[in-house]
């Protein structure tokens, strides 16, 4: 990372959206982990750090509000942006959303981790997945990183969506799933983001889902990363951020 | 250095910004754009730094497309709007950062602009802390400080006491000296007059007039 990625790293660390990401986040496993002695570590790992609610209602909105603090903060300022090439800061914006993408997927992971040991029976025996008849490790292992890419995705796109119009869209959007997602209909789940993703559907076999997840991950990649690019061939510093 | 501007229109929601500018700028002057708020001057501003792409027209910089290239030209400085910093670094740390990105100038030189401009007491402090005129100060500080060739600002003056916008003005005249393009945009007709040899007059997205000092 060069001085200015580090400096934004830095600045993002303190900033209270990154304070609040914790307990948030925390909150959210604390609410879906408690009271469920009855499964195993891995079974609770699993139940916990892949849930559909704890994504979207709790990884999500952690991604938009960072990503959007350092795009408005950094991304629109043109004392920045006039130093660099453009290529400069397409590399560079890439980079700290990877970057704050891992680092809330981290946080998310070691706080699923911390609330499974407190709160399932500590039995740590791996049992097979009863759908695909595979140990469930290797279902946590798969689906934790089809999450992490799908929150990548989700990073990239966040960022080309930094202006109040489409956070508010996107915001309303998240609460209409969250609000609605267990009585859609598959349909219409399809076009959901991260149906294929989360634990929203079932598929026939492992082979299925990893192919099928695939697709849609490289899809969704391509598709985002081209309206990314978009952005930069637009008019930028039109909503100023401070 | 020389600014081209060929037949530039912007319009954004079907509101003409900018209506047919032509306009050649070279260096050695200090060029004013003045006129009424929204009348087109910091939206032409934006669109020579290259954020904002115009509905038609060109813009050659030392006979160059700027808008095919993808980049920023590297020998324009700016300060458009207001200043627009990092609020939880010091003045100096902030212009440290802005002149790490291209590593052309050093702490000294950093420090003697803040000097040049009153601020160098002031260096340590929050630029949260820092007042409007301090602000606008370091502003135009990181559109100087570089050296670059081509110096755009915005109500550069705005805010700023007396004695300093003395000083400025001198620095200001100075950099014209050292064959730099400048160009203010700004409503305050005294800037103009005693800093520019230029002038366009905005009204509506157009140039109006032209009026050229003899010095």
């Amino acid at each position: 990372m060069n001085n200015l990625e580090k400096i934004i790293i830095n600045d993002y660390k303190k900033s209270i959206i990154y304070k609040l990401i914790i307990p948030y986040i925390g909150l959210g496993i604390f609410i879906f982990s408690v009271n469920r002695f009855e499964y195993n570590f891995f079974e609770l790992l699993n139940y916990v750090s892949c849930n559909p609610f704890i994504i979207i209602a709790f990884l999500i909105p952690s991604i938009l509000s960072s990503i959007i603090y350092i795009e408005k903060k950094y991304f629109n300022n043109y004392n920045i942006l006039i130093r660099l090439s453009k290529k400069e800061i397409i590399k560079s914006n890439l980079k700290l959303i990877f970057y704050i993408v891992s680092n809330i997927f981290i946080i998310l992971l070691i706080l699923s981790i911390i609330f499974t040991i407190i709160f399932s029976n500590r039995n740590f025996n791996i049992t097979n997945n009863y759908i695909y008849n595979i140990p469930n490790t290797i279902i946590l292992f798969i689906d934790l990183f089809k999450i992490y890419l799908f929150s990548i995705i989700l990073g990239i796109l966040t960022s080309y969506l930094t202006n109040k119009k489409a956070y508010i869209i996107t915001t309303i959007t998240v609460i209409i799933i969250i609000s609605f997602i267990d009585i859609l209909p598959n349909y219409i789940l399809i076009f959901l983001p991260g149906y294929y993703i989360s634990r929203l559907t079932e598929f026939s076999s492992i082979t299925t889902n990893i192919i099928y997840s695939s697709l849609y991950i490289i899809i969704n990649f391509i598709l985002v990363f081209s309206i990314y690019l978009l952005k930069w061939k637009k008019d930028i510093l039109f909503e100023r951020s401070n | 250095m020389k600014i081209e501007i060929n037949n530039l229109s912007k319009t954004l929601d079907n509101n003409i910004i900018l209506d047919n500018i032509n306009m050649s700028l070279e260096s050695g002057n200090i060029y004013g754009f003045i006129g009424r708020n929204g009348s087109g001057k910091t939206m032409l501003l934006k669109v020579i730094c290259g954020f904002v792409k115009p509905t038609s027209g060109t813009i050659l910089i030392n006979d160059e497309n700027a808008l095919a290239n993808n980049y920023f030209n590297n020998e324009i400085r700016a300060l458009i709007e207001k200043p627009n910093f990092i609020n939880n670094l010091s003045g100096f740390d902030n212009l440290k950062l802005l002149a790490s990105i291209n590593n052309k100038i050093d702490d000294k030189t950093i420090l003697t602009w803040l000097d040049k401009v009153d601020l160098l007491e002031e260096k340590d402090k929050l630029y949260s802390k820092y007042s409007l005129g301090m602000k606008q100060k370091l502003g135009i500080v990181q559109a100087l400080m570089e050296d670059t060739k081509i110096i755009l600002l915005d109500e550069p003056l705005n805010g700023i006491d007396e004695n300093s916008v003395n000083i400025i003005r001198n620095i200001l005249l100075e950099e014209k000296n050292k064959d730099k393009l400048i160009i203010i945009a700004t409503h305050i007709k005294e800037d103009i007059e005693k800093l520019c040899n230029i002038i366009y007059h905005f009204d509506s997205g157009k140039v109006t007039i032209v009026d050229k000092k003899t010095n």
